[in-house]
């Protein structure tokens, strides 16, 4: 059992983090090990870390989030290894750079794992409690009101509230204002914001209908199996030992889209009930048939919630139909005809505040010391969001220390391109990573996670030293590696034998290095002397990697020093665009709004034209000339 | 991602005025200036020679001499730019010109964009904000709103096709990286064969782009000149005396040239396209007629009209109503020219040319009397319509060409990494690549082209 405070009293934090779900936890359990005195307020203590829609962690570009949010010492990695029960790298088929591990989850499990690992944090206190209000001296947070009365004084304020802002939920045209099924809404924060002069938005998201286990006939759906064994999300995981389970692919016909299609003049949707935005990406079942109308079947996952738990999550089937369309439709489908719905499926309606109006560290720009995180800021997903409270909650501690901010750049990671993207594009709909987002994608990848950031980690004290020091091992391993690839040569006969019939003969020898380009040569199967078997699998596949696709890599490594470039020309924060004629109006009002640090970011901010930019770029370098003719001057006076 | 000026880069582009004087100069500014130009010139080692001195030589492409030149050096900070500076002043032939520019981006120059010196020259604290500042704006203005009007004029709808050009590598790019992105719905990506046709079709379509902005056909495709006039005036003499040779049939018989005949010629350093026509006059002939017809058309596609009059021929009223009315139907400007002035001797034709309202030239085509003073005519009345023919038109026009080479280089490598069955993810970094330079030309950014494409087309969803 863990501690949970009722006193009624002032009490003094450091850092309160707001909400318990995957923001709050990495932000809590990141402020608390970095020695600042946490709390963490959330409206129910059972429900930290409960996953509100899908079942699962990770996926394509969200499972390399995960593995850098492992690789800095998060908490999401070690989460799922526990509580994981299908493990899948998706992206086989194609080359590393795109695979991404998936696990699904029990999902009481991985709300109990998470509670559990932050009961066990010295410097982190769990408050049941409703924030309904902020409370500010001038420009700065001191801390939150609770609506029973108490306030919690802090010195600094993160809020990860997820969906529950002002939550509506919708299930045909009946609506009930909730943040998640079942639960209140959060109300007086967007108020107090708004107070401040904040902006903000209003964001949809959909959620599909659970269903009984018991009701269903697996025998219609094929099966999908897991990997085996499961390949762990996180460096410090071992092996998994757990037990793990199949998924079943269903498919829906024109029966279900005729069902469906009948309750759109009831659709929240439609109607025009909800006017907020829901993402592109992940529309309901209603959206895929009415935009899609000639597909004639939509794929269906059958997802378990857990090993004992009766509930199946419906993936794919994202709706906010009325509660009869949605028996209805689910009926149609082959194997789902005598489907119990245990909880239907429904959309929520929540406030988000458009994340131009935060600084890198996630540290608001009106109020000092607070900071927002996760869903609240216009994300969808829960990588996303644990990524983000990670990133707030180290920088909310070092902020604290007085020591310089955390900030990855769209070279060094995922969460990089993802931070820079929130705070310099206009968001209109939820945002969720793509692989495609990042430029630098054949760097960013799930399996060199730990060789980009494992050394933050360790400086953040948020990774330990074993898990460390394996990845300083594997480092090791790789240098001996790519000597040994460039170097050793093997002689026409052994190579021939070995792959006589799957590659062509070589005449002379050859180095490691340049057979490896050749598709079917892999380097595990080229170490044969005998110290060879000492090196980590990891290492093997890192170097051969870097062998097979090393044109890319140093092209790659090209446009990367252009870009540093650019981010290493640094905007002054007092400069003034306004005095600047020739700048384009909108540029002048998106540019003061975001106040980019450096060029590189300036020519990311939608609305800055590269006319505006060369402009920039004129003005950035006469100050400087007249800066150093200045001090010239000066000297030579003196 | 945008280039404003790469200082990694060594800038190229010619530094004088089209279409005037015999000498053009061809600049050349960044670190590698005197390495690039000494691998193409024969003469001194360019990489020793003392700054601030000018060495004669030829510029060779293969060791083939593409012209003898005069190359000026340059050393930083004391130059124009306050780069390392090469300057080659060589003969103003747009061909040559052409040569020796296309040579030098081959050996890692890359084609300056409009006021790219000056830009390096600010930035370097060599000239003050107000031209910079003007300059900039030139430098992505073009890019961003698109090609300018006269280019458009010149090569007829470029834009248009660079946008359905980059459209396509949109869909190309989009389809890739929903495999990557979405693998998990069952959305039907192209088979290999088809990419390969996809991307042979991009190469031809930028290889025809390409051959558009061939320089010479700057000239070629807009300085026309059409040869008008009555029967045997002795239009084809004149085109043949231009010339030099007898490539137009000639005979005593009016209505000999049907057909129109075009033929390129060379004045004052300029290529202009004269067209011969056939024999205008009031006819029924249907055979004629038609080369009346197109006579007319080739005057609507021309910059300049000769009207040539036999000053022998005398003319009835209604004839001469008739000559005044298609004068007077001709937007383009005229010049009136008075042929045979040799064996005139009655003066009434030649003052009713004069009479007619349009510069007059009075000349002998055959025996090359008075072409000297009508070719000067002609370039004065050319060099006036000018105006839409600035430099950086010329400048951003090859610099186009440059970046649509690149762009070939980036879909040849694509499309052989479909052949060897390369992943999307590699494929679409020189994809993407290619995006970013058509992105110079229309000054649009690239990733969220490729989101809203693969949103709009594609059903994703979770």
């Amino acid at each position: 059992m863990f501690h949970v405070e009722h006193a009624m009293s002032l009490v003094d934090f450091d850092i309160v983090v707001v909400g318990g779900g995957h923001a709050g936890i990495e932000a809590a359990s990141a402020s608390a090990r970095m020695g600042q005195r946490t709390a963490l307020i959330t409206m129910d203590p059972e429900k930290i870390g409960l996953m509100s829609c899908n079942p699962a962690i990770g996926g394509l570009a969200k499972g390399q989030l995960v593995r850098e949010i492992d690789a800095l010492g998060g908490e999401m990695g070690r989460i799922i290894d526990i509580a994981g029960i299908h493990f899948k790298m998706l992206n086989k088929s194609k080359g590393p750079a795109v695979w991404s591990p998936r696990a699904q989850a029990d999902r009481k499990l991985y709300a109990r794992v998470a509670r559990e690992r932050l009961s066990h944090l010295v410097n982190l206190k769990i408050i049941r409690g409703q924030v309904n209000g902020l409370v500010y001296t001038r420009d700065r947070i001191c801390g939150v009101r609770l609506d029973d009365g108490r306030e919690i004084v802090s010195s600094v304020v993160i809020i990860t509230t997820g969906t529950f802002l002002n939550g509506v939920i919708h299930i045909g045209l009946s609506q009930m204002r909730s943040g998640r099924a079942g639960e209140k809404p959060a109300t007086g924060i967007t108020e107090a914001l708004i107070e401040n002069g904040f902006k903000s938005g209003r964001l949809k998201t959909g959620t599909p209908p659970r269903l009984h286990r018991d009701s269903i006939d697996f025998n219609q759906f094929e099966t999908q199996e897991p990997d085996i064994p499961p390949k762990p999300f996180s460096f410090a995981t071992g092996e998994i030992k757990r037990h793990q389970v199949n998924c079943h692919i269903a498919y829906t016909n024109s029966k279900t889209h005729h069902a469906l299609q009948e309750g759109f003049n009831e659709s929240p949707l439609f109607t025009g009930r909800i006017r907020a935005t829901g993402p592109r990406y992940c529309p309901s079942i209603e959206d895929k048939i009415h935009r899609f109308s000639d597909k004639p079947r939509h794929q269906l996952f059958l997802e378990p919630e857990g090993y004992s738990d009766p509930e199946i999550y419906l993936n794919g089937f994202s709706t906010s139909l009325p509660e009869r369309v949605q028996i209805k439709a689910i009926h149609t489908v082959r194997g789902l005809e005598k489907a119990e719905i245990v909880r239907l499926g429904y959309a929520v309606e929540y406030d988000f505040f458009p994340p131009h109006q935060l600084h890198f560290t996630l540290e608001t720009k009106r109020i000092q010391n607070l900071y927002l995180a996760g869903q609240i800021c216009g994300t969808s997903g829960y990588e996303e969001a644990a990524a983000q409270g990670l990133v707030a909650g180290i920088n909310a501690a070092l902020k604290l220390r007085n020591d310089p901010p955390f900030h990855l750049d769209r070279s060094e990671a995922y969460i990089g391109v993802m931070i820079d993207d929130l705070i310099n594009k206009s968001t209109l709909e939820p945002y969720r990573m793509f692989t495609s987002r990042a430029e630098f994608r054949l760097q960013l990848r799930q399996d060199n996670a730990d060789l980009r950031l494992a050394d933050r980690g360790k400086q953040l004290d948020l990774l330990e030293s074993p898990v460390y020091d394996k990845i300083l091992q594997k480092r090791q391993h790789i240098a001996e590696l790519e000597k040994i690839v460039q170097e050793r040569k093997i002689k026409p006969a052994e190579f021939n034998k070995k792959y006589a019939g799957k590659s062509t003969n070589i005449k002379q020898p050859a180095t490691l290095f340049n057979l490896l380009k050749r598709p079917e040569v892999h380097l595990k199967d080229l170490l044969y002397k005998p110290d060879d078997h000492d090196f980590m699998p990891a290492a093997i596949d890192e170097v051969e990697f870097n062998a097979k696709y090393e044109g890319y890599i140093s092209r790659n490594r090209d446009m990367i020093n252009r870009f540093k470039q650019y981010e290493a020309k640094n905007i002054p924060a007092d400069f003034d665009y306004r005095t600047i004629k020739a700048l384009s109006a909108e540029a002048i009002e998106k540019l003061v709004n975001i106040r980019p640090v450096s060029l590189g970011q300036a020519s990311r901010i939608s609305g800055v034209t590269p006319a505006d930019l060369s402009i920039l770029l004129i003005h950035l370098e006469r100050r400087k000339y007249q800066k150093s003719k200045v001090s010239r001057e000066t000297f030579s006076v003196s | 991602m945008t280039k404003l000026t790469d200082f990694g880069q060594t800038i190229i582009a010619l530094a004088t005025a089209l279409g005037t004087g015999s000498i053009a100069v061809v600049r050349l500014s960044g670190k590698e200036a005197r390495h690039i130009v000494n691998q193409n010139f024969v003469g001194t080692d360019i990489t020793r020679a003392k700054p601030n001195t000018i060495h004669y030589g030829s510029i060779v492409d293969d060791r083939i001499v593409i012209d003898e030149v005069l190359v000026s050096i340059f050393q930083e900070p004391n130059s124009y730019t306050g780069e390392n500076v090469v300057e080659i002043s060589c003969h103003a032939n747009p061909i040559i010109i052409d040569r020796i520019i296309s040579r030098m981006i081959r050996s890692g120059a890359s084609h300056a964009k409009p006021g790219e010196f000056t830009l390096r020259a600010f930035i370097n604290g060599k000239i003050d904000l107000a031209q910079a500042e003007a300059v900039a704006s030139l430098i992505s203005a073009k890019s961003a709103s698109g090609l300018s009007q006269a280019i458009n004029q010149l090569q007829g709808g470029l834009s248009d096709k660079i946008n359905r050009l980059r459209m396509t590598i949109v869909d190309l790019v989009s389809l890739m990286e929903i495999d990557l992105d979405f693998s998990e719905e069952n959305i039907e990506i192209a088979a290999p064969e088809k990419l390969v046709e996809d991307f042979q079709d991009l190469i031809s379509e930028t290889n025809h782009l390409i051959e558009s902005y061939n320089y010479a056909k700057l000239f070629d495709g807009s300085l026309k000149i059409a040869l008008i006039g009555p029967p045997n005036a002795g239009k084809s003499t004149l085109l043949n005396s231009f010339l030099g040779e007898e490539r137009a049939i000639t005979s005593e018989r009016p209505g000999t040239t049907r057909d129109t005949i075009h033929e390129n010629i060379l004045i004052d350093n300029t290529w202009i396209k004269l067209v011969d026509t056939a024999g205008l006059r009031d006819t029924r002939n249907r055979l004629e007629l038609e080369g009346i017809n197109r006579a007319h058309a080739q005057v609507s596609e021309s910059d300049l009209v000769l009207y040539v009059v036999d000053l022998t021929a005398t003319f009835s009223a209604r004839e001469k109503q008739y000559i005044q009315n298609t004068l007077n139907g001709i937007k383009q400007n005229i010049i009136v020219v008075g042929n045979k002035i040799d064996i005139a001797t009655n003066k009434h034709t030649l003052s009713f040319i004069t009479s007619l309202g349009f510069p007059v030239a009075e000349i002998s085509a055959r025996n090359k009397t008075g072409l000297t003073q009508l070719k000067k005519q002609i370039m004065d009345i050319i060099a006036s319509g000018f105006e839409t023919f600035k430099d950086e038109t010329v400048i951003t026009s090859l610099r186009h060409r440059d970046i649509l080479s690149r762009v070939k280089e980036n879909l040849y490598r694509a499309k052989k990494m479909v052949e060897n069955n390369t992943g999307f993810e590699c494929i679409a970094i020189d994809l993407r690549a290619a995006l970013d330079h058509l992105g110079e030309i229309t000054g649009e950014t690239v990733a969220d082209d490729i989101l809203n494409r693969i949103f709009s087309g594609f059903c994703i969803g979770k």
